[in-house]
């Protein structure tokens, strides 16, 4: 074939592509040449969770470190994996409950976890870049009774409705769920927590006075269901109760040290208005600005 | 806070951490590597360039290279050095307009690369260039960092700015009114942070210098965009249901309108605007995240200011989620950095905008900051 004439097909494939909306390079199991990133995610309201993954056909896993509610893990597959966008993935994810579950887990001092998982499930051969390319492959674990696992997969992207064709997937929200420990779990211990990205923010007055003494708290973002409109089952979404409590400084000036996630932010006072009072953010953050006024 | 905006709130957040970003741009499979480039000598001579890839080969650092790259339809000219990560992916060092020669320094060895980067409507078989390199003994000097200044015009948050024209009423733009101030401390503050650690140096509008600098403008201006604009525009369809939210506006661009990139930072004194009043919720059916609270009015407007000051310095769209990409600063309402990713082309064809990847060509500010300032 003439370079002119491969040039001609590959040109109307790309056209193609482009009407079809979103494109995929060669559908199968190999890898893309596109550099993309996984996100690990725990939205369980108390139990801690690790992924470990790996491209399908290497030996070994890379494990994430352990995530306390509301955290995320984001990471490149080039420096995860070596490979900048894998075909297949093979997938472990790992729960652990809390030791010390009377203590909000922002004053639970070390955070310890039980030594071997509540729940552990493993999916081998999960279709990933080869079917189709997410920029962020998102994997999240959801909320759910001690001893199991609800882990949505590439939710809101085309590959969910690829996921949404096995098996496995086949169900209401579309998820992975498993009951107690995978055997290829059995050994699995717990890794060292998630390293603490700031929360940082200054309750101000509008010319930019600091204002202290103005109480913060921090709760957690949790899911159970995908729906969060029937109001039959609420709450299918939400954030927890508060995990950590502190207040402004004299300078108007909070910090929480979470893992970076999904948070809501509070602020409280008898003798302030705030706009807003409630932030949800995805730290970490470097300044979040709350702006008050007296109460009238 | 209303149920609708406590809704728009969440729902911001739940996208921007669970839902993943789909990769809607086409890949070039012609340009997935390196090996397809055509070989060129460096004595001078013009060889003709069918497509966008040539190699010089081997470069040692230090050494200096005289490119040239011409045609009708080339705009742009990248040098690209063998990436360390990937094999067959070439990493941006340096960069300038096309048509005209260029002098760079080789920051490190390696196999080296030509690109170039040929105009939106040019169909692949007019993709041909005239290309020559090299060496030079006299170096060219480079800048130890880009200052930039950053201005707000008046009433850049109230005229019209953030005010909703739909729903507004005195008392929230009043409020706009008092944040002004302590939203045009928290942007530059946030945008010094953003580029603490690069040779991108921030000023404030009362801060004086004696180097050449950027101007970024913060206008309340909000924008239109042109059917053929392909600048820092055209956000695709976000929520198909509600037609009358799907109004293309430009967020920010440089200057003049239409140069879009300054490959390789030739020009010391370029400007770039952001249109505040792009930013704008319009009544209770076009909910803005970007104004939900002095937070995200400032993460929006700083992390956009950063895209366009990106775009001053060289640096191109990626497709990856990161300060380059080019709806990240109002799709996502976190923190984003400028990281290595795929550069990524929009291009007007027959009145549609276009993007493309380049899965061979990686952008990595850090060493292309590296390699087009000086250390001294």
């Amino acid at each position: 074939m003439t370079t002119r004439r491969c040039r001609l097909i590959c040109l109307l494939c790309l056209l193609a592509c482009v009407a079809s909306g979103c494109v995929e390079i060669v559908p199968g199991v190999g890898d893309s040449a596109i550099e993309t990133s996984f996100a690990f995610t725990n939205f369980s309201m108390a139990q801690y969770a690790q992924l470990s993954i790996r491209r399908t056909g290497d030996d070994a896993f890379v494990t994430t470190p352990l995530l306390p509610p509301g955290a995320t893990h984001r990471e490149r597959f080039l420096d995860a994996l070596g490979v900048g966008c894998p075909g297949q993935i093979d997938l472990r994810v790992a729960l652990f409950e809390r030791i010390n579950d009377e203590v909000p887990i922002g004053l639970d001092d070390g955070e310890a976890v039980g030594e071997v998982p509540s729940a552990g499930g493993e999916f081998l051969n999960l279709p990933a870049c080869g079917s189709v390319v997410v920029e962020t492959l998102t994997i999240v674990n959801w909320d759910a009774p001690v001893g199991e696992g609800v882990v949505k997969i590439g939710q809101g992207t085309p590959l969910e409705r690829v996921l949404r064709q096995l098996p496995d997937f086949d169900n209401r929200d579309g998820v992975w769920t498993f009951e107690g420990v995978d055997d290829a779990l059995g050994d699995v211990m717990p890794e060292p927590r998630a390293s603490a990205a700031q929360i940082n923010g200054r309750v101000i007055t509008a010319d930019g006075t600091g204002l202290s003494d103005v109480g913060v708290l921090l709760r957690t973002r949790f899911r159970v269901r995908l729906n969060d409109e029937d109001p039959s089952n609420d709450p299918d979404a939400g954030f927890s109760a508060p995990i950590a409590l502190t207040a402004t400084d004299a300078n108007g000036a909070f910090s929480f040290d979470r893992p970076a996630g999904g948070y809501r932010v509070e602020v409280f006072s008898d003798a302030l208005l705030f706009r807003p009072a409630i932030i949800d953010v995805e730290s970490p953050i470097d300044e979040l600005v709350i702006i008050a006024e007296p109460l009238p | 806070m209303t149920k609708n905006k406590l809704h728009a709130l969440i729902w911001c957040v739940v996208t921007g951490l669970a839902a993943s970003v789909q990769s809607c741009v086409p890949v070039n499979p012609e340009r997935d590597t390196l090996t397809a480039a055509v070989a060129i000598s460096l004595d001078g001579s013009e060889r003709t360039l069918a497509g966008n890839l040539a190699s010089l080969g081997m470069l040692e650092a230090g050494q200096g290279l005289r490119i040239d790259a011409r045609g009708d339809n080339a705009r742009r000219v990248l040098l690209l050095r063998e990436d360390d990560e990937r094999e067959g992916v070439g990493i941006m060092v340096d960069g300038a307009l096309a048509n005209q020669p260029f002098d760079t320094v080789i920051g490190s060895a390696g196999r080296h690369f030509v690109f170039v980067d040929y105009d939106g409507n040019t169909g692949l078989f007019a993709q041909t260039a005239t290309v020559s390199a090299s060496l030079v003994d006299e170096l060219p000097s480079r800048s130890v960092e880009q200052v930039v200044r950053v201005v707000f015009e008046n009433n850049f948050l109230t005229d019209p700015g953030l005010f909703d024209p739909v729903d507004g009423v005195d008392a929230d733009r009043a409020f706009l009114e008092s944040i002004e101030s302590v939203v045009r401390d928290e942007i530059v503050s946030s945008l010094r942070t953003i580029f603490a650690d690069t040779p991108i140096r921030i000023i404030s509008e009362n801060e004086g210098t004696d180097e050449p600098l950027s101007i970024l403008t913060y206008s309340p201006q909000r924008v239109i965009a042109d059917q053929n604009d392909v600048n820092d525009a055209a956000l695709p369809p976000a929520d198909p249901s509600r037609p009358e939210c799907q109004v293309r506006v430009i967020f920010g661009e440089v200057l003049p309108t239409g140069t879009e990139i300054d490959p390789g930072n030739r020009i010391p004194d370029d400007q770039a605007v952001v249109y505040v009043g792009s930013f704008q919720g319009r009544g209770a059916s076009c909910l803005s995240s970007a104004v939900t609270s002095v937070r995200s009015i400032v993460l929006t407007l700083s992390q956009t200011g950063a895209h366009e000051i990106g775009h001053l310095v060289g640096l191109y769209h990626v497709e990856q989620i990161d300060l380059m990409n080019r709806s990240a600063t109002l799709a996502f309402q976190r923190e984003l950095d400028f990281a290595r990713g795929q550069i990524q082309i929009d291009r007007l064809e027959n009145g549609e905008i276009r993007s493309e990847i380049f899965p061979a060509i990686v952008q990595d500010p850090a060493v292309y900051f590296e390699s087009i300032f000086s250390a001294e």
